[in-house]
């Protein structure tokens, strides 16, 4: 029986160790699997850079409601956007929302789509209070609900941190300007709406 | 080898390749995140190369806003507010206004700078629905109306006799036209009309004669004893040097 305990220790050592390791590796897989996605449908003269990785860095999950709407290019478009909101989120978590919001409004307005300081406010400290910090890491970003209004999709974000969990509102606005179309998102006076 | 030299001899065995694993993990975590910092550079760089993109999201957003508080019937929007006070407007005007609409699909056609403002010109429809209005949108950065609509003037003027007040309380500025507010109070006791012809209230420039037209709900020329009305009167014309009322039979000048 003595001769026995070393051999079965050995044995769950090595299959937890070998476990440990297929289970990483998978999960690299995985990540490298969901960036491979195609840029061909951008707007014309739109500078892109030598040799670019064509991808989203965040990969929405349940999209698929988006194609009734918009056109795959389109689709593609607003994962960039969501991507630069993510990062630009995650980047703005900040203990001081005033002198934040005053030092950065215009990145506030063009990555977060946000006006007004009282919704930045609001936001920083849903963030805060669900443990989100500028380090988290984003593990899933699954597109909840989407919702059609004239020329506005409001769409909600589950967004899975390894840190905490949120759920984030805004509105996609297709629209054409002088003939040429555009993909904004605003998430002004809806970000309350959780 | 005793069974205390191999447990301390797997031990060891069990450090060494757990620090293998979190060191590849962690360097290769590391690569996965520069890659997507230069992803996010990229994306940025994609957006700041469309030309205006960022400046037209801005000058979008009121206009967005306006229309989406139409479709909830809700009120967000964000009126001029020297517009708003010039032409009393109410919370729920808009929504009035635009009360036939339910799904509003809007586009711009084209837009120009105007003193501080963005003139939008913007068509819009029902969704489902033929029929295709248009109307010119003015915008700054945080405001917007349905109107080409720019500045509100000082014009004021006061005439007084023993029947009637008139009070002019200011001019708006347009495009290209003026509305002239003119408050008319009656002090007797018998009703006091207004040429109601397009000579009710005029202008002149130089040789130029511009008859006028009452907008926003103004519209009766008679004023009862002792009431009183608020004309909202257009001009087709910005080069105003002299403007007039025919009242009770006189022609008076107010400017």
């Amino acid at each position: 029986m003595k001769r026995l305990i070393p051999i079965v220790l050995s044995l769950i050592i090595i299959g937890i160790l070998v476990y440990s390791f297929i289970n990483k590796n998978d999960i690299n897989e995985d990540l490298d699997e969901e960036e491979i996605v195609n840029i061909d449908g951008h707007q014309k003269d739109v500078f892109i850079p030598d040799n670019p990785r064509d991808v989203s860095v965040y990969k929405l999950i349940d999209k698929k409601n988006l194609l009734n709407y918009l056109d795959p290019s389109e689709m593609q478009n607003y994962e960039d956007l969501v991507t630069l909101y993510i990062s630009f989120l995650l980047e703005s978590i900040t203990e001081d929302p005033k002198e934040y919001y005053e030092d950065n409004k215009v990145e506030i307005k063009n990555y977060l789509g946000i006006y007004e300081y009282n919704d930045f406010f609001l936001l920083n400290e849903y963030l805060i209070n669900n443990e989100i910090v500028n380090k988290s890491i984003v593990e899933k970003v699954i597109l909840s609900e989407l919702k059609k209004e004239g020329n506005l999709l409001k769409a909600k974000l589950s967004i899975k941190f390894d840190t905490g969990e949120i759920n984030v509102n805004h509105y996609i606005n297709y629209v054409y300007i002088d003939k040429m179309s555009y993909l904004f998102l605003y998430s002004n006076s809806i970000t309350k709406e959780r | 080898m005793s069974t205390k030299g191999f447990i301390l001899f797997l031990l060891i065995f069990v450090l060494i390749i757990s620090s293998f694993v979190y060191v590849i993990n962690l360097s290769k975590n590391d690569d996965l995140s520069n890659e997507n910092m230069r992803d996010i550079q990229q994306l940025h760089l994609k957006y700041s190369n469309i030309e205006d993109y960022y400046e037209l999201k801005d000058l979008n957003y009121n206009l967005m806003l306006f229309f989406k508080s139409i479709n909830n019937k809700s009120w967000e929007v964000n009126i001029f507010p020297g517009y708003k006070e010039f032409f009393n407007i109410s919370e729920d005007f808009f929504i009035d206004k635009y009360s036939g609409f339910e799904n509003i699909f809007y586009e711009v056609i084209s837009y120009t700078h105007i003193e501080d403002k963005m003139i939008l010109d913007v068509k819009y429809k029902n969704e489902g629905d033929e029929e295709l209005y248009s109307s010119e949108f003015v915008l700054n950065n945080k405001y917007v109306v349905d109107e080409p609509f720019l500045r509100i003037d000082n014009a004021f003027c006061e005439i007084e006799n023993e029947n009637y007040l008139i009070n002019l309380k200011g001019r708006a500025i347009y495009k290209d036209k003026s509305i002239y507010k003119v408050e008319v109070i009656n002090l007797i006791d018998k009703i006091i009309e207004i040429e109601p012809s397009m000579y009710g209230f005029y202008a002149k420039d130089k040789l130029n004669k511009y008859y006028h037209r009452l907008v926003m709900n103004s519209n009766s020329y008679k004023i009862i004893p002792f009431g009183h009305y608020v004309y909202f009167v257009e001009i087709p014309s910005l080069e105003i040097e002299s403007f007039f009322i025919n009242i009770d039979g006189e022609e008076i000048r107010l400017i």
